[in-house]
């Protein structure tokens, strides 16, 4: 049996489990609405306790599976020096040292991918940036006083790209929509301070808002062809995007609200359609490289 | 009594707005003269490249460096259009010495005028970047001078506008060289 068929054979007990956990819960709320309410109680525990074992028996093994075998092998065919951890990811304190960006009080992340392509260094996970409250108000109704509210800084990806020189500038570049990203410095005293700037090109300032240390460093790296790079970039990434210059680092933030490389439990594992969804999102990163000419000799040296 | 106060408060709002305005005028100007002193180091440091670039040339241009290195020499005192008409020489020269170094494949493999070539290349980014940066505050204290009410304040205060970094055609007129 190859590795196809290993894997849909997995897919469709994971598949199955889940469905039958389901059928449970719902046969037991059902019972405790039209016959007993203690049988539906026992009923929905028993459903609950079967979708856990479930989850953690045959769906996490299924997805692991699936990410070392398949993701793995089509990863390995463009990008060189391939390190592939379908539970890691970027540590959150190299995103809070950008000082770019909100960091929330939940980070989640997973499907962590080190290597290089075309000798340009990077590390891509997905992520996930909350940040979670709770909301006291003045109600009669008890159950109205305490809310909890979830608001989501970043769901999507967050690229680091590593190169062999330092930028003479913090420098950050970002949709004009994007709201959780922070200004290098803050808006308050810090020892950094960074100014506006405008890139004076119609399309791209009315796209992004620019924020850097030194002015003309800024505009040393953002080039007309650059600048339409980026917006290239922004064009294909179907969410908002934040390109943050730190240290020897470029950091792309990716809003797409998407988790990549996740396979479906729900259709059948089609071999064609399963290696053109892992490859179009590996292909992402290897197509960044490309459009923003990150081999070149202004982020690489000579 | 309350016409007083009204014509007190109006008046301490024309001289906020007055200060405001005046402050930023000054402000801008000082960016400017930052962004100058950006050029200033850029263009000094292309031609320090191009000059040491010229040495490692030298025997395989037909005329002397020292011409060369005369035309592409920076002054106290320049104005921002002699700026530009050195750079846009420089950019020529470097034009000339990589011309050269395709003639004279020993020059081109040569470890030194690499090294330098990089240099030349980085110096320019810089340049390009310092005069983005020096043309786009000039812009803006340029349009702050003939909007309304701004110009009200910049003419009380005797601003005038500042020159954009490009050569003026006389300037690129007058010196000429011959690579022949």
């Amino acid at each position: 049996m190859n590795t196809f068929e290993t894997l849909e054979k997995k897919r469709r007990i994971a598949k199955l489990g889940k469905t039958v956990s389901i059928t449970v819960i719902i046969a037991a709320a059902v019972c405790a609405l039209f016959w007993s309410i203690w049988w539906g109680i026992v009923g929905a525990i028993g459903g609950c306790i079967l979708l856990i074992v479930v989850d953690r028996y045959w769906i996490k093994p299924y997805i692991r599976a699936y990410k070392e075998q398949l993701v793995k092998e089509i990863l390995s065919e463009t990008i060189d020096d391939l390190s592939y951890n379908p539970i890691g990811g970027i540590r959150r304190d190299t995103i809070d040292s950008t000082g770019m960006m909100s960091i929330g009080n939940v980070y989640q992340v997973n499907d962590l991918i080190e290597g290089s392509y075309k000798g340009v260094r990077f590390s891509q996970s997905d992520i996930q940036i909350e940040q979670t409250y709770t909301d006291y108000r003045f109600s009669i109704n008890p159950r109205k006083q305490i809310q909890d509210t979830a608001i989501t800084y970043l769901k999507g990806r967050w690229l680091v790209f590593d190169f062999p020189h330092q930028f003479n500038c913090n420098l950050q570049v970002r949709d004009r929509s994007f709201k959780h990203a922070k200004r290098p410095g803050g808006w308050l005293y810090s020892r950094i301070k960074s100014e506006k700037i405008q890139a004076k090109s119609e399309a791209f300032d009315r796209t992004f808002e620019v924020y850097a240390t030194d002015e003309s460093e800024a505009l040393r790296l953002l080039t007309p062809d650059f600048m339409k790079a980026m917006l290239q970039v922004k064009e294909d990434s179907y969410g908002e995007v934040l390109f943050c210059f730190v240290g020897s680092k470029l950091h792309i933030a990716v809003n797409d609200k998407r988790d990549s490389f996740e396979p479906s439990l729900q259709s059948s594992l089609d071999r064609e359609a399963a290696r053109q969804s892992i490859a179009d999102d590996r292909d992402f990163i290897t197509d960044l490289v490309d459009t923003l000419k990150l081999d070149e000799r202004l982020f690489v040296g000579e | 009594m309350p016409a007083l106060i009204a014509i007190v408060v109006i008046l301490l709002i024309l001289i906020i707005w007055y200060v405001s305005t005046m402050n930023g005028l000054r402000t801008a100007q000082v960016k400017i003269q930052e962004a100058e002193s950006g050029i200033d180091v850029a263009l000094a440091k292309r031609c320090d490249s191009l000059t040491k670039q010229l040495d490692v040339c030298k025997g395989f241009m037909k005329h002397e460096t020292a011409t060369f290195e005369k035309v592409i020499a920076m002054r106290s005192g320049m104005t921002m259009g002699e700026k530009a008409a050195l750079a846009e020489e420089a950019e020529k020269l470097a034009a000339t010495i990589r011309f050269t170094a395709e003639a004279y494949p020993e020059l081109k493999s040569s470890e030194n005028f690499r090294t330098l070539q990089v240099a030349v290349a980085d110096a320019e980014e810089h340049l390009q970047g310092a005069r983005r940066a020096y043309n786009a505050n000039v812009s803006a204290y340029n349009q702050k001078l003939v909007t309304f009410p701004t110009s009200m304040v910049a003419s009380m205060i005797g601003c005038k506008p500042a020159s954009f970094f490009e050569a003026t055609a006389t300037q690129k007129q007058d010196v000429k060289i011959s690579f022949d």
